[in-house]
């Protein structure tokens, strides 16, 4: 039976959607959530000589990474409201491999991410991180669509 | 919470390795599952200095696909699962997504052979498409042939 379910979130709307799902299945499952969600690196843009001191991309660094715990503490807080227990984490780096990785090192049973459903020409440029995961993951991914 | 999954098989074991999960899901849920077999349709074929034209028969290709998707849901049965089964003709992706919404399904449920890089370039991936395009959630579970060959030696053994 499913005991650890992953929930990576981008915060978006089609992310709700499997949150939803997720929350549902935790709870009829009795199973634990954790919630994770993946920064990229931050790659600075600075006007002028382009130069960013290391003091300044720690703090932009730091603000992103503050603001995604923000977001996940809001999702905690609702899984918790109807009665799932659940965990947040926030990752740094690609996001694919990232997940892929952290649901290997947990050994969850099961990921329910949502999809955006992208076609055409946006999904050739911007891919599907869903389809990368479904590709890389060590186990079952259920994929909602966000609408 | 799911009352009905769709399950496209395409007569690998590959795609077969997903019946295991269903079980485990479909029983507590008390889900009913339908199988669904695509089939692509070969376009009668005309051998050059000869009378012949080669057609398909469609006939025995549906019923033999009906009979593959028959013995794979004697074991779903057994398993005291509700189970119905669907041959149709066309394209993979477009089918499975028509054939869910025919059923009504509410869920989609395949494996993925999981080739990546240059693999999936080069065949694409009815998985991924289906993702992409379906209104319902998909679950997906990715398997290789590894996998599956490592799996049936397993429970040969056992």
């Amino acid at each position: 039976m499913t005991r650890r379910l992953l929930h990576p979130s981008d915060f978006s709307r089609a992310s709700g959607a499997a949150f939803k799902k997720a929350i549902e299945m935790a709870k009829a499952g009795r199973a634990e959530l954790m919630v994770v969600h993946v920064v990229s690196p931050v790659l600075p843009m600075a006007a002028g000589d382009g130069y960013v001191s290391p003091k300044m991309y720690e703090e932009i660094t730091a603000s992103t990474r503050a603001w995604a715990q923000k977001q996940l503490d809001k999702l905690l807080a609702k899984a918790k409201q109807a009665g799932v227990r659940a965990k947040g984490f926030v990752l740094e780096g690609s996001a694919h491999e990232q997940i892929a990785r952290f649901a290997r090192s947990k050994h969850t049973d099961l990921l329910v991410m949502g999809t955006h459903g992208r076609s055409g020409l946006a999904k050739l440029f911007l891919g599907s991180v869903a389809g990368r995961v479904v590709a890389a993951a060590p186990c079952p991914v259920l994929t909602v669509r966000g609408r | 919470m799911y009352k009905r999954a769709l399950v496209p098989l395409d007569g690998s074991m590959v795609a077969e390795a997903i019946v295991p999960f269903i079980l485990e899901i479909a029983g507590p849920l008390d889900m009913e599952v339908a199988l669904l077999r695509v089939l692509i349709p070969v376009p009668p074929i005309v051998m050059e200095g000869s009378r012949h034209v080669i057609v398909e028969d469609v006939e025995k290709i549906r019923k033999d696909a009906e009979e593959y998707l028959r013995s794979v849901a004697a074991g779903l049965r057994g398993r005291g699962v509700r189970v119905t089964v669907q041959a149709r003709f066309g394209d993979p992706v477009a089918e499975i997504l028509a054939g869910a919404r025919e059923v009504e399904a509410d869920l989609i449920a395949m494996s993925t052979h999981g080739r990546g890089g240059l693999g999936r370039l080069l065949f694409g991936s009815v998985a991924e498409a289906v993702l992409r395009q379906a209104e319902i959630p998909v679950f997906m579970m990715r398997q290789t042939k590894a996998q599956v060959a490592a799996r049936a030696a397993w429970e040969a053994v056992r």
